[in-house]
């Protein structure tokens, strides 16, 4: 028979019964988090005509307004070798998968909040249900992504069979910001709106409608750049076949994993602080 | 009885909560940063600036089975216990263990999704309490019968009235398999039919070993579910034990005396209406017309309704209401002089309209009636909203929701005389009205 022990103490001063606990939630949480996202998924566009249009549009429009940017000549991004209007795709359908992890963790807690303060259930489902959501939207938008190499007739290298562990790897990352926010951003109103401000300027200061900068800042910027390894390298994957970037990509993924790790527990922390704060 | 059935056992919790929003949301985010460096807090009792205690030292034990009624006014700290025992929040102080599954009738249908048809937010529902989809595939059709809204069940849960919300909530929460269930007031709204279902299916989950954690302030509620009871104010456990014993305490200290004049009576000012007719004075007596202060189950009393009127009034009438508590509980009785024939004429000048109770069936508690005194057909004289009473009792009422006079006796029957009840019937029952007119001539 389960059993509970509330008391004012951090759990984290029990790891051995936190861990524990947290891995049975979270193995326990697996058929909640497929029904939670099966809800969403059947109720997210039954109010919508265009209905997962909506998932693929932000790509299009922002890849269609840079092609059109530099077929004007407004700007003048020189991407040898690579079609230009396939480079922003790309770039832009990896950006997505990575923003969208983002938010996905924040928009699931928010929808649910009443849920959230009247139920306990193992918060982890609502993670995982984002998560997947999030890479739902990601496998549409390749699908888009290719018709867009049909209709410019290029063949995506033959490294793009290793696509979905860059899509894992920005998922991982990207869930992981969104997880450890969501705890904050349900007491503060002011870490959802840095959130949003802050993966908007991201955009620029990461290489998706640009090519990389070999030197000067921009390079260092790249550098401290966790997105940049991850999205560069998986890029190359699909248009040049080239892997120079492997190491990086390795150190951020592996990183990345390793923190989730920790962002889920201290959000299993955090959670009973803020619920109480919410006003339960 | 041994440990092992001890399914909540609290030990001095307290929680501390703030009343300035602003500052509340500061202290969550230092107390996030205690948490989450795992430091130890010594000083989690100091209270900060605006903070109260919301529950303070509060001890209590349930045992499978049983059943205990969380009751006090609002703020007292009833929901809040049952979050702390929900797990949904940490205590400030004090050790709370819980064992088993835990489910909880709280916010019915929260996690509903409006888009989704009743049935597919059964589904999701059911998942989030905690039972699993080959679990819930055995318990659809129940659950859908339950609900009772068949013809809805695929429809989107935007058409459904809030009632029916209400009651697919309940269905999916009271058919979980959970040792323990805490239930947060949902009774009170649906319909009497499902009310009573609710109440049925509470029992049938006690006396399969579930224990039951009720917050309600409906007393009518707590004796029907509840043998214990813990009664909470200002976040401190005033009573505990008997449920029969600590609502009568809680009752004792919410009755407020009747604005004018002492319990059992209430004063009015004269010239109150512009009817030309005016109630000065309503209280109970006994048949020898001493004003009693606190009414007894089983005996006979009677309403005085003082009146002071400026003309004759031909075919007045008398209505007086009564309900359970202070005014917001169910009617319980609704008497009135026209309905039961009674022509009333009242003089010019000062009367005692009087309404004999030959034998109060009101079992003990608080009560509030309401007086209305019109004429015919539709005419409002005057009229009292409230008027606060007690009623006590030494008759034995066993565990009956109201008294019934009664007698018993056993008379031996010969086989062949039996057919002839009829006859026999009358005559006892003769006999018992006959004790009825005896008491009725005392009172008038």
């Amino acid at each position: 028979m389960e059993s509970h022990l509330y008391t004012s103490e951090s759990p984290l001063r029990e790891p051995k019964r936190f861990l524990r606990e947290f891995l049975r939630d979270l193995m326990s949480s697996r058929e909640l988090a497929w029904q939670l996202f099966f809800r969403n998924f059947r109720a997210q566009y039954r109010t919508s005509k265009l209905g997962y249009a909506w998932a693929i549009l932000p790509m299009l429009a922002t890849t269609g307004v840079w092609a059109l940017l530099q077929s004007s000549n407004v700007v003048d991004f020189g991407t040898p070798g690579v079609n230009y209007v396939l480079y922003v795709a790309t770039g832009m359908f990896l950006w997505q998968t990575f923003v969208d992890a983002v938010h996905a963790p924040a928009r699931m807690v928010v929808a649910n909040k009443n849920m959230l303060i009247k139920i306990n259930f193992p918060r982890e489902a609502l993670f995982l249900a984002a998560v997947a959501d999030a890479a739902v939207n990601t496998l549409l938008r390749f699908v888009v992504l290719l018709v867009c190499f049909a209709v410019y007739l290029t063949l995506p290298a033959p490294t793009t069979v290793l696509i979905p562990i860059g899509c894992l790897s920005l998922l991982v990352l990207g869930s992981l910001i969104g997880a450890v926010v969501v705890p904050f951003g349900l007491l503060y109103d002011d870490f959802s709106r840095a959130l949003m401000l802050v993966t908007q300027l991201w955009l620029y200061l990461t290489p998706v409608v640009y090519p990389v900068a070999e030197e000067g800042s921009a390079s260092i910027l790249n550098w401290l750049n966790p997105v940049s390894p991850l999205l560069i390298a998986s890029r190359d994957w699909m248009l040049t076949g080239q892997m120079p970037h492997g190491v990086g990509f390795l150190a951020v993924s592996f990183t990345s994993v390793l923190l989730l790790a920790g962002g889920l527990l201290a959000s299993r922390v955090a959670m009973p602080v803020v619920i109480e704060r919410l006003g339960a | 009885m041994n440990d092992t059935d001890v399914l909540v056992c609290a030990e001095h919790i307290s929680k501390k909560f703030c009343r300035n929003l602003q500052r509340s949301l500061w202290y969550g985010l230092r107390d996030l940063g205690a948490q989450l460096s795992g430091r130890d807090a010594p000083d989690r009792l100091r209270l900060r600036r605006d903070e109260f205690f919301g529950l303070d030292d509060v001890s209590f034990r349930l045992r499978r089975g049983e059943s205990l009624a969380l009751i006090g006014r609002n703020g007292a700290g009833k929901s809040t216990l049952l979050k702390l025992v929900n797990g949904l929040i940490r205590p400030d102080a004090g050790t709370l263990r819980v064992r088993g599954r835990v489910g909880a009738l709280i916010e019915l249908g929260s996690g509903f999704s409006p888009l989704l048809t009743g049935r597919e937010n059964i589904a999701v529902n059911a998942a989030v309490l905690g039972m699993s989809q080959a679990e819930l595939a055995g318990k659809m059709d129940s659950i859908i019968d339950f609900a009772g809204i068949d013809e809805y069940i695929d429809s989107p849960l935007r058409t459904y009235s809030s009632g029916m919300r209400v009651r697919l909530g309940f269905a999916v929460a009271s058919h979980l398999a959970v040792d323990l269930m805490l239930i947060d007031e949902v009774l009170a709204v649906g319909d009497m039919a499902f009310r009573h279902k609710c109440f049925r299916r509470i029992s049938e989950l006690l006396e399969q070993g579930t224990a039951v954690i009720l917050v309600t302030h409906n007393p009518h509620s707590v004796f029907s579910v509840c043998e214990s009871a813990l009664y909470l104010r200002s976040g401190k456990a005033v009573a505990t034990g008997d449920a029969y014993e600590v609502m009568q305490k809680y009752e004792q200290d919410l009755l407020p005396r009747n604005k004018e004049g002492t319990l059992g009576q209430l004063d009015l000012p004269p010239n109150r209406s512009v009817t030309g007719l005016s109630i000065r004075r309503l209280c109970f007596a006994d048949p020898n017309g001493v004003v009693l202060p606190r009414v007894q189950t089983g005996r006979s009393a009677t309403l005085y309704v003082r009146c002071e009127s400026t003309e004759t009034i031909h075919e007045a009438e008398l209505a007086v209401t009564i309900r359970a508590g202070q005014s917001c509980g169910d009617r319980l009785l609704g008497l009135c002089s026209a309905h039961d024939g009674i022509p009333l004429m009242i003089p010019k000048g000062t009367s005692d309209l009087k309404l004999c109770l030959p034998t109060v069936t009101l079992p003990p508690g608080i009560y509030s009636a309401k007086v209305l005194v019109s004429k015919r057909p539709v005419f409002r004289l005057d009229a009292v909203e409230s008027f606060i009473f007690e009623v006590g009792s030494t008759a034995p009422m066993g565990r009956s929701q109201f008294y019934q006079p009664r007698r018993w006796s056993i008379e031996p029957v010969q086989v062949c005389r039996s057919f002839k009840s009829t006859a026999a019937d009358q005559g006892r029952s003769g006999k018992l009205f006959h004790d009825h007119e005896q008491e009725s001539l005392a009172c008038s």
